[in-house]
């Protein structure tokens, strides 16, 4: 054998009471294919991460290309050549399709301290080009396809000197095309010499692909195998670790009388889904991932809007809008992710079983605790659930007995029609069996049960009838004992790329492939008209829009005493500490926190502005003392909330009253009067503006600056448009998120001592409610406040706009006192705004 | 014998967070106690309640709310537009009775606006009452601007000011709706639901859990809840004025937290958001009484908030970590 790329050599992991593996050994040879398999919790993730760098092995070594080597992170694997494409990818909404790319290889490119987005744009393109796949590097990540989004990757990885390459799952929300598309890929990469491992459940892909096979059971290997001389069998009870009969316990019986029926039911206008049920049957619903089955059976219960169709029971004709009207007629359904659609995990198992059947056990509006209890326990028992009792997290069982619980859920509810979503998926072989089994009596009962699975054996071994879909229609219906595999597999595949075959080995693929040439690619970006259109209908144009509207209005109405220049640079000083703080809310909001402590820290600074101007004087020193102290405010939440992994509204909450405590303390009950002239003159004086303006103006300039052209900046919104992914490849997040505080610390002293200078004085009150301005004016301004969107321009723009609100009301004679109305209505109609544009552009695509 | 020994330990393990607070509550009664001699007087003890009581029946919904993993920062504005609403009506020569209701009312409509502009927009929470935090105060600047009315009926007073035996009224009707809340949180499918819906969303609508009645009625409720704050207080002051409860939000939230409830929704506490509410009024009203600076009340009100939440994390993290041991043990 050669030198293996990578050796991974007795490798051992632990978690809290968990050995996630155990002495494991992998080597990778360059130019092979290399699958990975086992079943769920077999350590296979774990070892990606200590591949990766994401996790740091406790005992074992790691050597690349002969040498040992220590990885510190995702960042230092990849810069080494070791690549990770994750299962779902790791995906930045917001983030253009060259940010990506560049956080996924080399990090930013930067050229003179700032972001180079030419280069980056240009490295992208041309690291794509060479996969053959034209995707625009403007495009943003949440418009790509799940294929678009693997090509990212793959080309991420490949743009550096990629030595191994692990593929997590890749085929999962792929077509046929793009598959073969892959194929051609990985034999292209394999035949450059890179070693590449394939992680996958479906083991006629890990046949197709593969040189070699290492399978894990329960963190160690438990065999490896060379593909061309072993057999599924083989792999199979390695994986399981011991004979596995190919057996369904299906009983077959003569179907009862229609009780349920599908009338061309759909959630899309191109579908058209029509078929019976009856009692005591199986119908199993087979097609690929997108085909339709898991949308239409949502749609039946309510979730999804339906487009078309109607459903008819046996005494009537309906549509849910709701799962609680589909359980009333006794349509239940079992939903595909336990995790995100059936999971209460923080929940007891007491509350997750009982919760869709409470108002079944009420005297009046009282719930019957002991009835509840009583059908809980009866239900579960007869599941044979396994757990310690009622009142344990449901996420402390296994994932079999979850499903169990989550059936049983259902199965109170004493169902008619039960439609199960891949019950299967990811529990072991054991609680397989024992859910296949109860499928059976079930449908012996005489319950109805509509199984959608993506696993053929499965639905061929319980069906009594499958329904292929494809494309939101019914593509072909068999009955039991008239299927082959591949006739329904065929059935399945949409007729165009039939012919595109999944090749015997990857290789002979790669000689069709078509290269795109760039220019190819520039068509396919959008047209300059589209871009500008985008440009005018942005929430900072909009926002200038009214601005330029409502000032050219308070012009006619105040004959021009508006425009003076006495008013227009009062407007500007009124909202300058506004601006200055809401700059750096923008940075925090962005990266997914949120500061309400700013009017305290305000009155903090002010305050120690303040004295320290009246005992010494100058502008510098206070200047000093006032942002220092916010800083200090600032690092203060952010290490409490960063460090301390408490909740940023928490945190502020408590620094809010806490720095409002010490200001109070340190006034003493009085104000601070009379600062020194050469103090003031820093708010009182100026050239052409007053210098707070101009302050302001270049703190913006450079605010935008650091959004858009620093790493730190970039990575703010990586890190708040999906935490959990900037993690995953290494980004700085909690650095990145810490100093975002601190910056608004600091830009919170500097308004402060505007302020003190500007008026001479610092009062009792001073920053009462300065949170809540600056908040509204970065929520105006189009920040998303759930994190990863927003300009410092707009929240600029939008700080402006509510200041000129309150001038236009002194102009229009209107009382103060209409202020915060205006301001309410204000933030409403921008978030309102947003929700209908969000809902447009979702009707658009 | 071990049997009740176990039965204890379980528990004390189920409310270890209540226990802890209990425990912050007579370090702080005990301390407050030592500094001055008036604590331990009956009269005083009830007395130093009446503030906090207003912030007590926000805090009481407010705990649902966040346990769906809500939030509302307009319940003190909330609290002086019907304060502002209930006077001025009065003013304009409506009867006293009628005028409350038209405060409570306006309160009412407060809160629905909240749950329907959150569950129809579909817009977060926390933006939703920023607006209407300043939207609400704004109606009552607007409708007050800067007067304030003071001649209320004699028999109003009795509300804010009155006692039955040595209990002040408000302590009462706060008891009244403590209990109101918490059988409808404890003994109806609501607390179920309000805790599936905080833990996870999108599980509840595939679960048939009514998550937009739901939150609808939570959160009209608390504006009501606002609103009968908004009538004690103004009964308390014998004044409606639109800059009553400034900051009122905060110390209602304040106090939630301190409870353990999870600002992040999914669990929730009734008995420790009154725990959190005792620890803090023993903490303004005690401190003043020991004639400490009410300043310092607000500093340890910073920092009792932010090392309650500290411990509390610490312990779900220690508590999840005893679990995975123990399950991988067995």
């Amino acid at each position: 054998m050669k030198q293996p790329v990578l050796e991974l050599r007795n490798i051992s992991k632990f978690f809290p009471g968990v050995r996630a593996l155990s002495g494991v050994s992998i080597d990778i040879q360059p130019g092979e294919i290399h699958a990975l398999v086992g079943e769920n919790g077999a350590g296979k993730s774990t070892l990606l991460g200590v591949a990766s760098g994401r996790l740091r092995p406790d005992q074992g070594e790691i050597r690349l290309q002969g040498q040992s080597i220590t990885l510190s992170g995702p960042e230092d694997g990849r810069r080494r050549g070791i690549a990770v494409i994750h299962q779902e990818a790791e995906l930045f909404p917001d983030l253009s399709v060259a940010e990506w790319t560049a956080h996924l290889s080399t990090g930013l490119p930067m050229r003179w301290g700032i972001v180079d987005w030419q280069t980056m744009r240009s490295a992208s393109s041309t690291a794509i080009a060479t996969l053959g796949e034209p995707i625009p590097p403007d495009r943003l990540c949440k418009d790509l396809s799940a294929a678009e989004r693997q090509v990212v990757e793959i080309a991420a990885a490949h743009g550096q000197t990629l030595s191994a390459l692990f593929l997590d799952e890749p085929t999962t929300s792929l077509t046929r095309k793009e598959v073969s598309r892959l194929y051609e890929l990985l034999a292209d990469l394999k035949a450059k010499g890179v070693g590449i491992v394939y992680v996958s459940h479906k083991l006629s892909e890990v046949f197709d692909l593969s040189d070699r096979i290492t399978v894990l059971r329960d963190g160690e290997v438990a065999s490896q195998l060379i593909t061309a001389e072993t057999t599924e069998d083989e792999v199979v009870s390695a994986m399981v670790g011991r004979q596995v009969e190919h057996f369904f316990p299906k009983t077959e019986r003569p179907p009862g009388e229609t009780v349920f029926a599908s009338q061309g039911l759909s959630d899309r206008e191109d579908g058209d889904l029509s078929f019976e049920l009856r009692a005591g049957e199986v119908l199993g619903l087979y097609g690929l991932v997108g085909a339709g089955r898991s949308e239409w059976a949502q749609t039946a219960i309510g979730i999804r809007k339906a487009a078309k169709g109607i459903i008819r029971l046996s005494d009537q004709e309906t549509r849910f809008n709701t799962a609680a009207e589909a359980l009333r007629s006794g349509v239940v359904y079992l939903p595909e992710d336990r995790h995100v659609m059936g999971l209460f995990g923080s929940l007891s198992v007491g509350c997750n079983t009982s919760i869709a059947t409470l108002r079944d056990h009420c005297l009046g509006p009282f719930l019957k605790h002991r009835e509840v209890n009583d059908t809980v326990i009866t239900g579960l028992q007869k599941l044979e659930t396994k757990m310690a009792s009622l009142d344990v997290p449901i996420s402390t069982l296994s994932g079999g007995n979850q499903q169990k619980v989550i059936l049983t859920r259902w199965l109170l509810a004493e169902p008619r029609v039960l439609i199960l979503d891949e019950p299967t998926r990811g529990i072991d072989v054991g609680a397989k069996a024992e859910v296949h089994r109860l499928i059976d009596e079930l449908a012996g009962n005489g319950l109805a049960v509509i199984l959608i699975s993506s696993e053929l054996p499965e639905v061929m071994g319980m069906s009594d009838r499958i329904l292929v879909i494809r494309n939101g229609r019914v593509s072909k219906e068999f009955q039991r004992g008239q299927w082959t595999e591949d006739a329904i597999v065929s059935a399945a595949f949409p007729a165009e790329t039939n012919e595109a075959q999944i090749p015997e080995k990857a290789e002979q693929y790669s000689e069709e492939r078509g290269s795109a040439t760039p220019q190819e690619n520039r068509k396919k970006q959008p047209s300059t008209v589209s871009a500008i259109s985008k440009f005018l209908l942005s929430r900072e144009m909009l926002i200038a829009g009214v601005l330029f509207v409502l000032a050219a209005i308070l012009t006619v109405y105040s004959h021009g005493r508006f425009l003076s220049w006495t008013n227009l640079s009062d407007i500007l000083l009124n909202v300058t500490p506004v601006i200055l703080a809401a700059v750096g809310m923008t940075y925090v909001i962005v990266a997914g926190g949120i500061d309400i402590s700013a009017g305290s820290l305000l009155a903090i600074c002010a305050c120690l502005a303040g004295f320290t101007a009246k005992e010494y004087g100058g502008i510098w020193l206070p200047l000093l003392v006032g942002i220092g102290a916010g800083l200090v405010g600032g690092a203060m939440n952010g290490l409490l909330s960063i460090a301390g992994r408490l909740h940023p509204i928490l945190v502020t909450l408590g620094t809010m009253s806490l720095f409002r405590g010490i200001f109070l303390k340190l006034m003493g009950g009085k104000w601070i009067h009379g600062l020194p002239e050469s103090f003031t003159s820093l708010g009182q004086g100026g050239w052409i503006f007053p210098y707070p303006v101009w302050i302001m103006l270049s703190v913006t300039a450079i605010g935008i600056l650091v959004a858009g052209w620093t790493r730190w900046g970039r990575i703010l919104y990586a890190v708040g448009g999906n935490p959990h992914a900037a993690e995953t490849i290494g980004l700085p997040s909690k650095r990145v998120q810490f100093m975002s505080f601190v910056v608004l610390g600091g830009l919170v002293g500097l308004a402060a001592v505007i302020q003190d200078a500007r008026y001479g004085q610092v009062q009792g009150n001073t920053g009462r409610g300065f949170e809540l301005q600056v908040i509204a004016a970065v929520v105006v301004g189009g920040t998303n406040i759930m994190g990863g969107s927003g300009t410092v321009l707009g929240t600029a723009l939008a700080a402006l706009l509510l200041g000129l609100t309150s001038n236009a009301m002194v102009f229009m004679e209107i009382s103060t006192f209409y202020d915060k109305i205006v301001v309410g209505f204000l933030i409403l109609a921008a978030v309102i705004g947003d929700g209908l544009m969000r809902r447009r552009e979702m009707v658009q695509s | 014998m071990s049997h009740i020994g176990g039965r204890i330990q379980h528990a004390i393990k189920a409310n270890a967070r209540e226990l802890i607070l209990l425990g912050v509550l007579i370090l702080v009664c005990v301390y407050v106690g030592s500094r001055s001699p008036f604590f331990w007087n009956m009269n005083n003890l009830l007395d130093m309640t009446r503030h906090n009581i207003e912030i007590g029946m926000v805090a009481l919904m407010m705990t649902l709310v966040i346990t769906t993993g809500g939030i509302d920062l307009s319940v003190g504005s909330n609290v002086a537009m019907t304060s502002i609403v209930t006077g001025f009506s009065y003013l304009a020569g409506v009867p006293m009775p009628l005028a409350i209701c038209a405060g409570l009312l306006a309160a009412t409509l407060g809160g629905l606006f909240n749950g329907i502009a959150i569950v129809a927009g579909r817009i977060p929470p926390l933006i939703v009452t920023l607006a209407t935090l300043a939207l609400f105060r704004g109606i009552a600047m607007a409708i007050g601007k800067a007067e304030r009315v003071s001649t209320f009926p004699d028999w109003f007073a009795v509300i804010g000011q009155g006692y039955i035996g040595p209990v002040p009224v408000q302590l009462i009707l706060f008891i009244f709706l403590a209990i109101i809340v918490a059988v409808v949180a404890r003994l109806t499918p609501v607390g179920a639901f309000t805790d599936a819906v905080g833990a996870n969303p999108i599980a509840a609508r595939f679960a048939a859990v009514p998550t937009p009645l739901l939150l609808v009625g939570l959160y009209t409720a608390t504006g009501l809840m606002a609103g009968i704050a908004g009538v004690v207080v103004t009964s308390r002051y014998a004044t409606a004025k639109p800059d009553v409860a400034l900051g009122f939000e905060l110390e209602a939230i304040a106090a939630v937290v301190l409870g353990g409830t999870r600002i992040t929704g999914g669990w929730g506490s009734l008995s420790g958001t009154i725990l959190g509410l005792l620890i803090l009024a023993v903490l303004r009203y005690g401190l003043q009484l020991a004639l400490v600076p009410t300043v310092w009340g607000t500093i340890l009100t910073g920092i009792i908030l932010i090392a309650t939440a500290a411990l509390n994390e610490w312990l779900a993290v220690l508590h999840e970590h005893l679990q995975k041991r123990s399950m991988t043990t067995t």
